[in-house]
């Protein structure tokens, strides 16, 4: 008898199953591709903003630490992103295209390097206030948290010693001047001010009065007035802002929800106003474009470029030929549009950094051509193609995995059997890549903002990131002469030729494409112009048409 | 002599009890438990499409037809096609092979590792072989399935070979229960003693009665535990610590289809169906084997 | 009734016994808790001495849990004996291992009560009956196959037989079957452990008879045991009465039987006399109690709480076997050593 009721039960469930299926019509897919392309800009004449209101999202994940200078994570970054500035951040506007790396003062009002290139001085704004919270209490900004700041990040063994790794020494001369002495000239200090790790402390902070753990006094538009760790975030309005006007939303509300329905359905429902790129996929975008009359979608250029990467000290890789016709058997274009929701073909450096190959010169120069890479395989002497065992990580999310199926299917298509070694994110990371025991691998780069970080990083022969066994003395010196060029015009030219250099030359790591992130907000959510660089600062500019539910509430 | 009675050289034995084994055993498996019988067809079937699968399947399952994302079942894809062109149809019979395989190595695998500890701690039973070998079953059990399968598939990382080594851990353990509680019983039967009386080796012994007399408890077990295996594979697949892409699973094509559900449900009906079936026979099959050789059963 | 087959007197014999069985001790640890400890023993065979001539019919007779079917069991060596000895054709067999007793099995089988248990239901019978040829090593395949259908030629079952299952046979014919096995290897003791106890009243005639008629065509010495003191005294030639794990009176089957020395032995065969069927007009013993359990033995004579004439001395001193008439008889009761100054005597 029990045997019976169980059969009952799974037929039943097959049933319903089917059912569903076949109720099923063509209509429902396939238009949702469409709702992708029709991108509703967001309202740029709405009026003058209006002040008040709660903004209200939700995010997948927390911070660990409120940390910035411990902490180089994503969640980190974003949940003190409005509460501490910068001396110099990145323009970000109606007018100005995403991602730009164009930079306007923050903390410091004008900044000036000197013709040797040796010398930065950064004249800081007066009459900024620290938040009204213990042990700070509201007092003015000076350039003694500066150096405070400064001092703190080379004594800790984090991530930005990196990126003072060219300064030689900085000093304050007086309240509201910081001076910083370099030891070999770098274009693109500045730059590096601007950077994501880069946010300025109070002394009270740096010298443990506070814990920086789990409190955040700053400068920044937004204080934080609750944290409770895993569940939500709550941000009130600085009345003492040093940007006049704003912020002008009074609360920003931040609910961590893990669950990517949860997520999507408070979204349907109102109770939310926006998604982030970390709730969405291709997929998702689609369905909530095509219900959701109210919804804006906002396509982000996206810095993480995605690579195919070979170590050229294992056979066959080490022929240029072969390395050369990897790159030509993949069909990049259709594999973004395929597998992510849109993005660009992009050369060594991303397309929309200073000095970044544009995306038609690089599609031009790595074109698809599967036939052309059969033929170098054959000059190569393997004609009939060879085997490799391909490095990638799950650890990335489950897009990673299938774009890396693509790559597969692409790379047999002209011979060369690859078999898939799915790695946990640890091993693939630190045993795998880094320690260079692989013969190929795919994944994403971790975007960087400058592209002096990609060339010096990967491509130098001594370079800290070059997991690729790449040693070529032309390429070496091409990337050191750029380093230390100061006229921007004739640097970006040595910029491009380095990546058409690398393109041609070493072929190695192979850079795909960089992706769009998607975001949706609701159509009353006016004058939000944020920026790849972690960090919320566009914040402050945002404000909230009457419609919007966090008025009523 | 006159005080010798032979008495008839042949009687006939009661209808109630016949010989089990042999073909007449089947014909009697096939009437009495027809819902066993069903499952064995089924259960055929899928074998022939694990065995055939090279034959049968229209296309190359890791083939991305690149024209046709997300079609809908039809024409010529009989199940549609998934996020990266594949046929689902095709998937579906080459994951029937990955399950299949990965059932029988285990079970062979573990079966086997299984049996011979259960049947040596049994038959010497109470000695120090009974106690440590039991000792290390005990401690494997304690160990909840689903933390042990993880912990070590994890660890392994995902592939066929590793998925089969995890899997047997957690099958070895019944087999080695089932095995020991029939030696107990085993050894105590009066012709496992007579046999020793006739000068029968130990391993004559465990081979002529011990083995054949274990044939049916371990045929019951391992067919429910043939289910277990499938719905093990598939959830370790669907982790991402079971079978590794591109090589088509169940488990694998459900965790892909899960986030498509609302625009392509067939990425998640047909593999979650052929899931549905096959473990549903086995347990059928293994229900119907245990009714059938259960002699309380077998009087009717 | 027939008279018993040829007697032979094992004292008068020159050259060993066939079967000698000297002060054989057996007792099972009683283990408790986790770790096994040992907390007491059941005392199931505690001292215990007999011969087996060739050609001899030595009865062991007893209740239940007397420790007669462990003696079977030590003499075959399926057990290892506590203490003692066992010695086949004067050859030390107490000691050896499971090994080097394999070659040695052939020349002593059992025959067991249930028939039916003993053989495997899976076999064929005549898989059944060449078990032992093959395992021994004497014949196999078709040679063995001819044996099989000889012996069940020899207790009267036909070759048709041989590729029936167990369970096709009726309980007679089952222990013919068993016979048969028992046989096989030419075996010269064989050990018959309650071996017509569960058969009908006629067919126990039929097969006690054949057993008697397989003794003489081949020369075989048996230890027939049984609790039903009837069956004992047709077969017997010698019989060894058992209580609680020890001989407490050994002697001609007849002699014991008709002139019992030993109190308990009065009891059985007071239980005999009657019954109508065997006739005599000895008065009846009514017995107090039950055997007490061989893990806990009573002091002294084990027998002398039941026993309507004990007195002090039974409860201190275990007697020792004594003589107590013609043929080698013994008994094993202090009421044999009565004299004037060591006790009186209670009739």
């Amino acid at each position: 008898m029990r045997s019976l009721s169980r059969i009952r039960v799974a037929l039943v469930i097959l049933m319903v199953a089917l059912l569903g299926t076949a109720c099923f019509s063509p209509a429902n897919t396939g238009g949702g591709g469409g709702a992708l392309d029709q991108e509703r800009p967001l309202q740029q004449d709405a009026g003058p903003p209006q002040p008040g209101g709660t903004f209200r999202y939700t995010l997948p994940s927390d911070a660990k630490s409120l940390d910035p200078h411990t902490q180089s994570s994503y969640n980190t970054h974003i949940a003190i992103g409005s509460t501490y500035s910068k001396l110099v951040d990145y323009k970000t506007g109606p007018d100005i295209p995403y991602g730009a790396s164009e930079l306007e003062g923050d903390l410091a009002e004008t900044w000036n390097v000197s013709p040797d290139g040796l010398t930065w001085t950064f004249n800081l704004r007066k009459g900024v206030k620290w938040h009204n919270t213990a042990p700070v209490n509201g007092r003015e900004f000076t350039s003694a948290d500066v150096i405070c700041t400064m001092d703190r990040i080379r004594a800790l063994p984090g991530q930005q010693v990196g990126q003072l790794a060219t300064v030689a020494g900085w000093t304050a001369p007086d309240p509201y001047t910081v001076v910083f002495t370099l030891k070999t000239p770098y274009a693109e200090f500045d730059t590096n001010m601007a950077g994501h790790f880069m946010w300025i402390l109070p002394c009270e902070g740096t010298s443990g009065q506070f814990d920086l753990n789990t409190q955040a006094i700053g400068t920044g538009a937004y204080v934080m007035e609750t944290w409770n760790r895993d569940r939500e975030r709550v941000l009130v309005k600085n009345p003492d802002y040093f940007v006049e006007g704003q912020p002008y939303i009074d609360r920003i509300q931040i609910s961590i929800v893990p669950d990517q329905a949860a997520s999507l359905a408070a979204f349907r429902t109102g109770q939310t106003d926006f998604l982030s790129t970390l709730s969405l996929d291709k997929t998702q975008a689609e369905k909530v474009m095509a219900e959701d009359p109210d919804a804006v979608l906002f396509r982000e250029a996206g810095l993480t470029e995605t690579r195919v990467f070979m170590n050229q000290a294992k056979a066959p890789f080490d022929k240029l030929e072969v390395r050369r016709a990897v790159a030509l058997a993949i069909d990049r274009k259709a594999m973004v549009a395929a597998i992510r929701a849109g993005g660009n073909e992009t050369g060594p450096v991303s397309p929309t950094l200073f000095g970044g190959l544009p995306a038609e010169e690089s599609a031009k120069l790595q074109p698809y051509d599967p036939e052309q890479a059969k033929q170098l395989l054959a000059q190569a002497g393997l004609p009939d193609g060879f085997t490799a065992k391909m490095i990638v990580t799950d650890g990335y999310g489950a897009n990673v995995v299938r774009e890396a199926q693509w790559v597969q299917e692409d790379l047999a298509k002209v011979g060369i059997k690859v078999e898939l070694d799915v790695q946990d994110y640890a091993t693939y990371f630190t045993e795998s890549w880094a320690q260079k025991n692989y013969d190929i691998g795919y994944g994403l780069q971790t975007p960087f903002l400058a592209a002096d970080d990609y060339l010096t990083g990967e491509w130098l022969s001594t370079g800290a990131r070059n997991w690729y066994n790449i040693n070529d003395p032309q390429l070496d010196e091409m990337i050191n002469a750029q380093r230390g060029e100061l006229d921007d015009t004739k640097r970006e030219q040595m910029l491009l030729d380095t990546q058409r250099y690398i393109i041609e030359n070493v072929s190695n790591p192979i850079p795909l494409y960089v992706y769009d992130g998607l975001s949706i907000y609701k159509s009353y959510l006016h004058d939000a112009w944020s920026h790849p660089d972690y960090g919320t600062r566009h914040q402050a500019r945002m404000w909230l048409g009457p419609e919007a539910p966090g008025r009523t509430g | 002599m006159s005080e010798v009675d032979a008495g008839p050289a042949t009687v006939v034995a009661p209808p109630a009890v016949r010989a089990r084994a042999g073909r007449r055993g089947l014909g009697r498996l096939l009437r009495t438990q027809p819902l066993g019988a069903v499952a064995a067809v089924v259960i055929v079937l899928f074998v022939a499409a694990a065995a055939l699968a090279p034959f049968i399947a229209p296309f190359d399952p890791t083939a991305q037809h690149r024209d046709a994302f997300l079609a809908v079942p039809g024409s010529p894809y009989l199940m549609g096609t998934d996020d990266l062109g594949r046929d689902i149809f095709s998937r579906v019979l080459y994951g029937a092979r990955t399950s299949l395989l990965v059932a029988v190595c285990t079970l062979v695998a573990g079966g086997i590792i299984g049996i011979v500890i259960g049947v040596a701690s049994g038959y010497f039973a109470g000695g120090w072989v009974d106690t440590l070998l039991q000792r290390i079953m005990d401690t494997l059990m304690a160990i909840p399935g689903i933390v042990l399968l993880l912990f070590i598939a994890a660890l392994l990382g995902p592939s066929i070979r590793n998925t089969v080594i995890a899997l047997s851990l957690l099958v070895i353990p019944t087999f080695n229960r089932v095995s020991r509680g029939e030696m107990l019983r085993i050894r105590e039967e009066l012709y496992v003693e007579s046999a020793r009386a006739s000068g029968c080796s130990t391993w004559r012994i465990l081979r002529r009665h011990g083995l054949p007399n274990l044939l049916a408890p371990i045929l019951v077990v391992a067919s429910l535990t043939f289910a277990i295996i499938i719905i093990a594979e598939s959830a370790l697949s669907f982790l991402g610590i079971g079978t590794p892409p591109p090589t088509p699973s169940w488990g694998a094509m459900l965790s892909d289809g899960s986030r498509y559900m609302e625009i392509a449900p067939w990425m998640v009906v047909f593999p979650g169906g052929a899931l549905t079936l096959g473990v549903l026979a086995f347990n059928l099959l293994g229900d119907a084997m245990r009714d059938f050789f259960d002699p309380k059963q077998s009087s009717r | 009734m027939a008279s018993p087959a040829t007697q032979v007197d094992p004292a008068a014999t020159p050259g060993a016994p066939l079967m000698e069985v000297t002060d054989l001790v057996k007792h099972f640890p009683i283990t408790k808790g986790l770790l096994r400890r040992t907390v007491g023993h059941v005392r199931a065979v505690d001292g215990v001495s007999f011969t087996i001539g060739a050609g001899e019919t030595v009865g062991l007779v007893g209740e239940s849990g007397s420790g007669k079917s462990t003696v079977a069991r030590l003499v075959l060596r399926l057990l290892g004996p506590t203490a003692g000895s066992v010695k086949f054709d004067g050859r030390e067999i107490a000691g050896l291992s499971q090994r080097e007793l394999t070659p040695l099995r052939r020349n002593m089988q059992i025959v067991f009560q249930d028939p039916v248990s003993s053989f495997d239901p899976r076999m064929t019978i005549s898989s059944v009956i060449t078990e032992p040829l093959e395992a021994q090593g004497i014949s196999s395949g078709k040679q063995a196959r001819d044996r099989a259908a000889e012996l069940l030629d020899l207790v009267g079952l036909s070759g048709r037989d041989l590729d029936k299952y167990p369970h096709q046979f009726s309980g007679g014919q089952a222990q013919r079957i068993g016979i048969a096995r028992a046989l096989a290897t030419n075996p010269r003791l064989l050990v018959c452990d309650e071996a017509v106890s569960a058969l009908d009243v006629s067919v126990q005639a039929q097969v006690l008879n054949l057993l008697r008629k397989l003794q003489v065509e081949l020369g075989l010495s048996y230890l027939f045991i049984a609790h039903d003191l009837n069956v004992v005294r047709y077969i017997s030639d010698r019989i060894c009465v058992m209580y609680l794990g020890r001989i407490i009176e050994q002697g001609p089957a007849e002699a014991v039987m008709t002139d019992p020395q030993h109190p308990y032995t009065r009891t059985l065969a007071g239980a005999i006399a009657a019954d109508p069927r065997t006739g005599g007009g000895t008065r009846r013993v009514v017995v107090r109690g039950e055997m007490p359990s061989p893990s806990n033995p009573p002091s002294g004579c084990p027998f002398h709480p039941r026993c309507p004439q004990a007195f002090d001395r039974c409860s201190t001193e275990v007697p020792a076997p004594l003589p107590a008439g013609e043929g080698g008889r013994t008994a094993s009761c202090h009421l044999l050593d009565i004299t004037p100054t060591n006790g009186k005597a209670v009739r």
